[in-house]
């Protein structure tokens, strides 16, 4: 972080808790299918933050700082999306065989592959299916929160104000 | 090494990694599209490049193109951003993107289309075909592939300039 710039905790909470909450939930989460949008979104959406932020303090926003920004929003997200996907399971009670019966259902997965993935899961039990879970969405969020805060970035840049120069005082002394 | 040749040197940074961003996409891009002409041939490259792009698409094959009757490893969207990628991220490297000011009007603009789209389809309403969804995706793909090129440029150019001289090197 630049000398003078803000905290970048606030805004990175604020983006990626949100998109993480909205991609907990049973519907909205399903805007992950399209290229992780909403990993992206929560990247993109801190940086929006943070050069609110850099331009309230005066302070520079470069791509770097919103690359920053998005990766801290990631881990943030992964920590939400987490809570909330495990609140939300444990409430609708949605088992790991109704998930696969669902992915079925949806078609276009082959059996041979729901089968070994069904083994796996078998093997790790279910404390190793959640860390597993945790780790996973950890690496694709911090990849893809990071491309989206690089890109905010990019878009939202705002380069240092330059300082202004004090004005000349005009009231000279007369000449002696 | 004067301020004129220190500043191509950290131009000539930025264009190399903006470029080698646009080469692994193109790269990725190409496999995607000729994945369903040698799946037959090299069936583990296959299952393994659908494996690893599952967790970023849902590779319905309904929503997906398809070359020869055999689906894509990505849908229709995500086939379209990444396409769009491909273009803005070259763009982005040949134009020099990290030196323009674009600002959020243009990328939000070329973002929209998808969005409400893929909103749309979200709550089971899409009134688009493939073809279309895709051809709706790669403004944002470009938008998305400008923009990261100049992230990378920019980031390169000033990881560059904060670099210490090289020993013996004669300020301009």
């Amino acid at each position: 972080m630049q000398e003078g710039s803000p905290g970048m905790l606030k805004a990175a909470a604020i983006g990626g808790g949100a998109m993480g909450l909205v991609a907990g939930l049973p519907l909205l989460g399903m805007l992950n299918c399209a290229c992780c949008s909403l990993v992206i979104g929560a990247g993109f959406l801190a940086s929006y933050l943070y050069s609110r932020d850099c331009i309230a303090a005066g302070a520079p926003f470069r791509a770097g700082q919103g690359a920053w920004v998005g990766l801290i929003a990631g881990l943030f997200y992964t920590l939400v999306t987490s809570v909330v996907g495990g609140v939300v399971q444990a409430v609708t009670g949605t088992s790991v065989e109704q998930a696969f019966e669902q992915i079925e259902s949806m078609g276009g997965v082959d059996s041979s592959q729901l089968d070994q993935a069904r083994q796996f899961i078998d093997s790790i039990g279910p404390v190793g299916l959640i860390v597993f879970g945790v780790f996973a969405t950890l690496i694709i969020a911090a990849v893809f929160s990071t491309i989206g805060g690089a890109i905010g970035g990019a878009v939202f840049k705002q380069e240092p104000r330059t300082p202004v120069a004090p004005p000349a005082p005009t009231n000279y002394p007369p000449p002696v | 090494m004067t301020p004129a040749s220190a500043r191509i040197a950290h131009d000539r940074r930025a264009t190399l990694s903006a470029i080698a961003l646009a080469a692994f996409a193109t790269a990725l891009a190409a496999v995607v599209v000729a994945l369903p002409g040698i799946e037959d041939a090299r069936p583990t490259l296959g299952w393994t490049v659908r494996f690893a792009l599952r967790p970023v698409c849902h590779q319905i094959p309904e929503r997906s193109l398809t070359v020869a009757d055999v689906p894509l490893p990505l849908c229709a969207r995500c086939t379209g951003l990444l396409v769009g990628g491909v273009g803005g991220l070259v763009a982005g490297a040949a134009l020099a993107a990290w030196r323009r000011r674009i600002g959020a009007g243009p990328f939000l603009a070329a973002v929209a289309p998808t969005v409400i789209d893929g909103a749309l389809a979200t709550v089971s309403w899409s009134p688009l075909g493939n073809v279309p969804r895709a051809c709706l995706a790669v403004p944002a793909g470009l938008a998305c592939g400008w923009f990261l090129a100049a992230a990378a440029g920019e980031v390169a150019r000033r990881r560059g300039a904060r670099r210490p001289m090289a020993a013996g090197a004669v300020s301009g």
